[in-house]
């Protein structure tokens, strides 16, 4: 076999094209899914020891206030071990960029949801006058423990000392605001404080938040009825969107990884398929010489095969290692979305099984190509293989055929007998089609969404959260100062009829105002007097137009029914829509939470207003979508150069087999007179067929692809549709149109080449 | 009219120079079945692909119809063959994915015949294999699908390489005997090359090569008539 061995060697670099591109794509497959694993496993893995860790609560209940009573009916609840209670409230703190704002606990039982010291003092009961900010917050502001805060809420303003730096499992995804897509810690962190200090913040109540250790638990049946008015919101680990978010993310890579791995590895496999039957075709004279010698079929087969396990293993040898570089790449964006105190890759025996699994493929490939071509006596092979060409389908369709040139019947006929070639052809260009669309069509996908949400569906200069102890009065007065928008942002539970599945879901109550300009499905402008539920979370529900919801909202302490009037076809935020008429002709009391302002001079001075508590621009929220479109931009580069490598290395491995496959033919052509041009015109045929079809297939399956890819991004709150602006699309189709004429080029100038004399001696 | 003046030919392999030609002169007429006889390595393929415009010489003329062919470029010569040139090959060279009818077909078409190829086929007996492709068919009638489809083009010179090579005897002497048919057509010139010398017996013009000479060039019918 040593001879053998070295023969191996001398015929891959003889034909080191075809195969560079089968450990190209095996490389890619499991770069790809090798790389993305130890990410998504990585956040797994880190996101589950920080929780266990800190003993993530399960469930979290707010409301406008706990009695010793309600703590004890939950810890009496089946299902429920612990319970802690907490004090939340949102204050702000100066900084030189203007003011931030700080999420802020008291800790009851710090054994629930605890949070994990980074530096400074670890978290005592005893210490006072002191807070504990959030790392990632503390670095962009440039905190450090030992410093003092400035806090100030409803009015009252402390100066505690920062006594630590900490982290907390259960903020894995802040973002500050529900209007905002990816975390700006410059502007919004959270923390903990000393429980003297919610007096100094002139706080009434000890406690407005539960976090409870559970496992199965009725606290999600039950707790409206408990806590009647004084409820306002429920999230367990799947609805809480700090938390929620990162398993979704970790889901969502787990699933582009596999999508893309198996595209790469098909190409692989057919690949080796076609590389392998061509190398056996082009050494029938060694083959003869061989078996004649003595070397059974069985020996030659295997020597055959190892082609496939030896470029399989290289392949996905080198893509293992370049896995490791290729998750540190996408690790960094997902730094920037998701919190964690390690950042580790985690590679598993899955990433070994998906390579075991490239390697059998292609060993089998291989066995299977080999073995038919192998099969019989010296003589056999020795003799010229004559195809075995047959009558195609498309010889059926008369109207076609009979006006078909001879050379386009030379090549549907050649195309059909030579199946996974074109197969392969094919493959590669929808591949590319797919990346491209993704790689061009989400960074669409997100510029429709902002210029949509804050252009379109909602069109105002900034939005306000009210301060929670304005009086209807305080809150009217300053709607007619900034000629406004109120609207009411509250938690619901959410039950459909002819279902017993108890969910959680936000609804908008909206008064009348030019700041909303949603239109339904229907293209009709919303009516004070309707309910409306948008398209991400009617999807979710099973529920459209005409069906009937029943809502126990926050701060109602009942429950009401309303008929669906319309479905909307908005990205953010995912919500329920009610006109405030409707709203309180059901009954319900409308205590608008924020206000929308149209053109408003100078939004930082409202900053200041007592009655308002919060401040975002909607510049500030397109930059914000802007700055997280940005992060991406080196995934979709990543994309796009992958497609265009894809459709080169691919079609033109193609255009170099056919073109050894078909150099008699050329030559007979070029004997019988044919031009030189007439000759590229037949031999790029194939390639015209496969960029025909590719291109009506992939494009199609980009949309799709692009649908599925778009889903990863959306959550409970939002929802990004797919787009790809048409000038994309013909861009998409121009690359892959050009790369494909490139090969075409390459190819004629193969053809040029060729001595004839030569080719017809052989 | 076919001329060939002083032909020389020459190929470098590795460091030396292998004459393959050594300057030969000859002619080559309308309406003759010419046979090219040589041992293996005597140049016959060589100058039958020069007359073919496959190959250009290192020196020398060929004139066809008072054209010199071998100062052509490669496009002229490409038309040259595409018009005035017919190839038989001794291992057919059909296109495998097309009928013995498209076969026929592809090259008749080059010149605007393609309503040519039915009756060529019938001609050389094939009119019941037409929709056969060349797998579907014997070794001899895939030579004569190829002579269809040289003769189809209407070409002023049949070139045949080694045709029977590949054929039992029987089949060969049908195939020769078809291309004595069409030399007798006054506007074609039929040159055979072969190693066999029995062929010289149907011959009208016998070439003799060795070494890349012409040691021999006869007319064995116009010597029988001048002797008479």
């Amino acid at each position: 076999m040593t001879f053998l061995f070295r023969k191996m060697i001398r015929s891959i670099r003889q034909f080191k094209l075809q195969f560079t591109s089968v450990l190209l794509l095996a490389m890619l497959s499991v770069v790809i899914y090798s790389g993305l694993e130890g990410i998504w496993r990585g956040i797994e893995y880190e996101f589950d020891s920080f929780s266990e860790e800190t003993n993530l609560a399960d469930e979290w209940v707010s409301a406008a206030f706990f009695t010793d009573a309600d703590v004890a009916a939950i810890e009496q609840m089946s299902g429920v071990s612990g319970v802690s209670q907490r004090l939340r409230i949102t204050a702000s703190a100066p900084s030189d960029d203007g003011d931030t704002y700080l999420s802020l606990d008291t800790v009851g039982d710090e054994s629930i949801s605890s949070m994990k010291l980074i530096s400074g003092e670890k978290y005592s009961s005893t210490l006072t006058d002191s807070v504990w900010l959030d790392r990632d917050y503390a670095d962009k502001n440039g905190i450090t423990a030992g410093q003092t805060a400035e806090i100030s809420y409803n009015g009252h303003t402390v100066r505690p000392t920062v006594a630590g730096i900490v982290m907390s499992a259960e903020r894995a995804h802040y973002v500050g605001t529900a209007d905002n897509y990816i975390p700006e810690h410059q502007k919004y962190g959270y923390g903990f404080m000393s429980s003297d200090l919610s007096e100094k913040l002139g706080i009434q109540i000890s406690c407005n938040l539960l976090e409870i250790k559970s496992s199965g638990s009725e606290v999600k049946d039950n707790i409206n009825e408990l806590l009647g008015e004084r409820f306002i919101a429920y999230y367990d680990r799947d609805t809480l969107f700090d938390v929620a978010f990162v398993s979704n993310q970790a889901a969502n890579l787990k699933r582009v990884s596999l999508l893309f791995s198996v595209l790469f590895i098909l190409l692989s496999i057919l690949s080796m398929r076609t590389t392998i039957k061509r190398l056996i075709d082009a050494q029938s004279a060694d083959i003869t010489t061989l078996k004649s010698l003595g070397f059974s079929n069985r020996k030659l087969t295997l020597y055959y095969s190892l082609y496939g396990l030896l470029v399989s293993v290289l392949g996905t040898g080198l893509g293992y290692l370049l896995s490791f570089w290729f998750s540190t790449l996408i690790q960094r964006s997902q730094m920037k979305l998701i919190s964690l105190p390690e950042w580790n890759t985690k590679h598993t025996v899955g990433s070994l099984i998906v390579i075991l699994m490239i390697i059998v493929l292609s060993l089998l490939t291989s066995v299977l190509a080999a073995r038919k071509a192998l099969s019989g006596l010296p003589a056999e092979s020795s003799k010229n293989k004559v195809t075995h060409t047959k009558n195609t389908l498309i010889e059926k369709i008369g109207f076609v055929w009979n006006r078909s040139s001879f050379g386009m019947k030379w090549t549907l006929r050649d195309a059909s007998v030579h199946k996974s070639r074109i197969l392969l052809g094919i493959i590669s260009v929808c591949g590319s089609f797919m990346l491209l669309m993704v790689g061009t069509g989400t960074p669409d996908s997100i510029g429709a969404f902002s210029s949509k949400t804050y252009s379109e569906d909602y069109v105002y200069d900034c939005k306000l959260t009210l301060n929670t102890s304005n009086t209807p009065e305080q809150t009217a007065r300053l709607r007619d100062e900034l000629d406004g928008q109120l609207i009411q942002t509250v938690q619901s539970k959410v039950t459909l009829e002819g279902s017993s599945e108890t969910l959680f879901k936000p609804v908008t109550v909206f008064s009348d105002g030019s700041c909303i300009d949603l239109r339904t499905t229907d293209g009709k402008p919303l009516d004070a007097n309707g309910v409306y539920i948008t398209e991400g979370i009617a999807e979710a529900l099973g529920v459209k137009e005409g069906d009937k919801l029943g809502l126990f909202p926050s701060f109602s302490g009942r429950s009401f029914e309303f008929t669906v009037d319309g479905l909307i076809p908005s990205g953010m935020p995912q919500t329920i829509y009610i006109g405030s008429q409707r709203w309180t002709d059901a009954g319900a009391v409308f205590r608008p939470t924020h206000l929308l302002c149209g053109q408003t001079d100078d939004p930082d001075s409202l900053r200041n207003d007592v009655r308002v508590s919060q401040l975002i621009t909607s510049n500030q929220q397109k930059a914000n979508l802007t700055d997280f479109s940005a992060e991406l931009t080196g995934v979709f580069t990543l994309m796009k150069v992958i497609a265009f490598a894809l459709v080169i290395i691919v079609l033109y491995n193609l255009s170099i087999l056919s073109f050894i496959e078909r150099t008699k033919q050329y030559n007979t052509f070029r004997v019988l007179g044919f031009r030189f041009g007439e000759i590229r015109r037949l031999a790029s045929f194939e390639n015209i067929i496969i960029l025909v079809i590719g291109t009506l297939l992939g494009i199609p399956l980009g949309f799709k692809f692009l649908d599925v890819y778009c889903a990863t991004f959306s959550n409970d709150t939002l929802k990004i549709y797919p787009l790809l602006k048409t000038v994309n699309l013909i861009i998409t189709f121009c690359i892959v149109f050009i790369c494909t004429a490139v090969t075409t080029v390459l190819l004629s100038r193969k053809i040029r080449k060729i001595d004839m004399v030569q080719a017809l001696k052989e | 009219m076919i001329s060939i003046r002083n032909i020389v030919k020459k190929y470098k392999s590795g460091s030396e120079e292998i004459a393959a030609l050594g300057g030969i002169s000859a002619e080559i007429r309308s309406g003759e079945f010419t046979v090219i006889l040589g041992p293996s390595g005597s140049g016959k393929s060589t100058m039958l692909n020069m007359l073919g415009g496959m190959d250009r010489p290192t020196s020398g003329e060929i004139l066809i119809g008072g054209e010199d062919i071998s100062a052509l470029s490669e496009k002229k010569l490409t038309d040259y063959r595409r018009k005035n040139v017919g190839f038989v090959f001794q291992f057919y060279n059909l296109v495998e994915n097309l009928t013995a009818y498209e076969n026929v077909g592809i090259a008749a078409d080059l010149n605007g015949n393609a309503d040519k190829a039915a009756e060529a086929l019938k001609d050389v007996g094939l009119e019941k294999r037409m929709k056969s492709f060349p797998n579907q068919l014997s070794g001899g009638e895939m030579q004569r699908v190829a002579i269809a489809r040289a003769v189809a083009k209407s070409p002023k010179l049949l070139l045949c390489d080694e045709p029977t090579g590949a054929l039992d005897v029987a089949t060969g002497d049908m195939i020769f005997a078809l291309l004595k048919k069409y030399s007798r057509n006054k506007d074609t010139a039929v040159v055979v090359v072969t190693h066999n010398p029995e062929v010289a017996k149907i011959a009208d013009h016998v070439i003799r090569l060795r070494d890349g000479k012409i040691v021999a060039d006869e007319r064995p019918c116009q010597q029988i008539k001048e002797a008479v």
